[in-house]
């Protein structure tokens, strides 16, 4: 069992505590998100500073944006550097003492802005967005601290389309799926430490099984792996690979040739 | 040799198929095609870049910068690929150097070639985009990770650049404060060592801190004496 030690009695900031959005700035022919707003729940002391930390690959920055009680926007340029064609980035936010910089309240974990709707975003266990990937239709990127994501070309104009096209999703998922069981069993021991990992706790107390141990042996793992996956696969059946069957079979009766190159 | 600007290769798989063959294939660059309109077109607004024999990559990040039109234009190229490809090739007598065997030695392929920032961890090893990087973001406080040569690596270079909190200004700066020293303009020996007060140790440390304080925000003193007191009196 994991103990979380609060020596200086850190709060949680709740997401709902927290609205912060995100607009696409425009300078000639570049684009990059700028905050048009942040608010903070006013239950917190009115003094404290609101320390915002965003960031997009590996370029983090920081600003204060004001106290809880007098919030205030970073500058509109405060992002002019997150030049990414997603338009989107990673924020964390924590309240800090005027006098001792010590952290009285934090989120517990960094969370997804972006100019671009996100599908399912908050609990996913996957977001999938539109990125640069191009020769390849599809990829997926897994960084520390950020969610497991898989990027649609975004030479794709109906990409919002295919993010619930149960051919494309059940061509691609499963793939994605074990990508991400082998990144956590590869770092069993801190990946408790990614806030992401609690929405895949979630689905796997869904699905009645247990991740294991940091000191598991490899065929412990390897038995949760396939459990996992003969599970899940089972769950995704009705919903994606029955109506992907289904579309194929009905696409072929119209006489569309799928073998063709 | 000496370009009358900045060029970017052309989006093309030629242009892929040259640069593999160099950078991973060992074939000789042929730097006919850096300013050969058939492969590459110049980048507006550009001023002039000199390829010489760099002291060290803070040298080289100088010139990059100059040549860009100032520190704060390099970010606009920060995801243009085929920028960062044409000025690996151009450097390629400076990142790629002849052992005294007569041998090359080439490290892994995503040194040369610019991975996508979103695999930032990857994207980082890049021999000239993340000096270009650090340098536009810290300007002239970069010159302690940016004092080797362009064709080594370095430890402080690792340790900094794998962590993405690291590249906030506040906390950069603590690095420096512990591991250069100001008046040799040198790294302190042993920064990159195993001891648990090296570099590598200072990454650790730094990130426990940063879960209930806000280093970022103090004075560099103050963020110092939160750390174990051994730092202090190891290093200052």
């Amino acid at each position: 069992m994991k103990i979380t030690l609060k020596p200086l009695k850190r709060k949680d900031i709740q997401l709902q505590e927290i609205e912060l959005n995100v607009a696409k700035q425009e300078v000639g022919n570049l684009f990059y998100p700028q905050i048009t707003s942040l608010i903070i729940s006013d239950k917190y002391a009115d003094n404290l500073k609101v320390f915002l930390k965003v960031k997009q690959n590996a370029n983090v920055q920081s600003h204060v944006c004001g106290t809880v009680k007098d919030t205030k926007l970073p500058p509109s340029t405060f992002l002019k550097d997150y030049l990414d064609q997603n338009l989107s980035f990673t924020f964390f936010i924590q309240l800090i003492d005027p006098e001792t910089n010590g952290v009285i309240a934090s989120m517990k974990k960094p969370q997804l802005a972006s100019v671009h709707k996100i599908l399912s975003q908050q609990n996913s266990p996957i977001n999938i967005t539109s990125g640069r990937t191009a020769p390849r239709l599809w990829d997926m990127k897994i960084n520390p601290g950020e969610k497991p994501t898989i990027y649609i070309s975004d030479d794709v104009d109906v990409s919002d389309s295919l993010k619930s096209n149960p051919i494309f999703l059940s061509a691609i998922l499963p793939t994605a799926v074990e990508k991400v069981l082998d990144y956590m069993i590869e770092g069993i021991t801190q990946i408790d430490e990614e806030p992401w990992f609690e929405d895949w706790q979630k689905l796997f107390t869904a699905l009645k099984v247990s991740f294991p141990d940091p000191n598991a042996e490899p065929e412990e793992t390897e038995a949760f792996k396939i459990n996992f996956m003969d599970r899940w696969l089972k769950l995704m059946k009705q919903k994606l690979y029955d109506p992907a069957i289904q579309n194929l079979n009905s696409e072929n009766s119209r006489g569309d040739d799928f073998n063709a190159v | 040799m000496q370009y009358d600007g900045i060029y970017r290769f052309k989006d093309n798989q030629k242009v892929e198929d040259e640069f593999e063959a160099v950078f991973l294939y060992e074939k000789e660059p042929d730097f006919s095609l850096l300013t050969n309109p058939e492969w590459v077109d110049k980048v507006p607004a550009t001023n002039s870049f000199k390829v010489k024999n760099f002291e060290n990559k803070f040298a080289c990040a100088q010139a990059l910068a100059e040549s860009f039109g100032g520190g704060s234009k390099v970010a606009k190229y920060r995801t243009d690929k085929h920028v960062w490809m044409w000025l690996t090739y151009a450097l390629y007598d400076e990142i790629v150097k002849v052992q005294p065997d007569g041998t090359k030695k080439f490290l892994r392929y995503d040194n040369y070639y610019p991975a996508p920032l979103s695999d930032f961890q990857t994207a980082a090893r890049h021999r000239i985009r993340t000096l270009a990087f650090l340098y536009s973001k810290h300007r002239d406080d970069a010159d302690f990770i940016l004092s080797t040569e362009l064709d080594k690596g370095g430890e402080l270079l690792e340790q900094v650049t794998q962590t993405a909190a690291f590249s906030d200004t506040g906390l950069f700066k603590i690095f420096r404060k512990l591991y250069w020293n100001e008046q040799n303009k040198s790294l302190k020996r042993g920064h990159g060592s195993k001891d648990d007060l090296a570099c590598r140790g200072l990454v650790g440390e730094l990130k426990q801190i940063m879960v209930t304080y806000a280093p970022e925000l103090m004075t560099i003193d103050e963020a110092v004496d939160l750390l174990d007191p051994r730092f202090k009196s190891k290093w200052l």
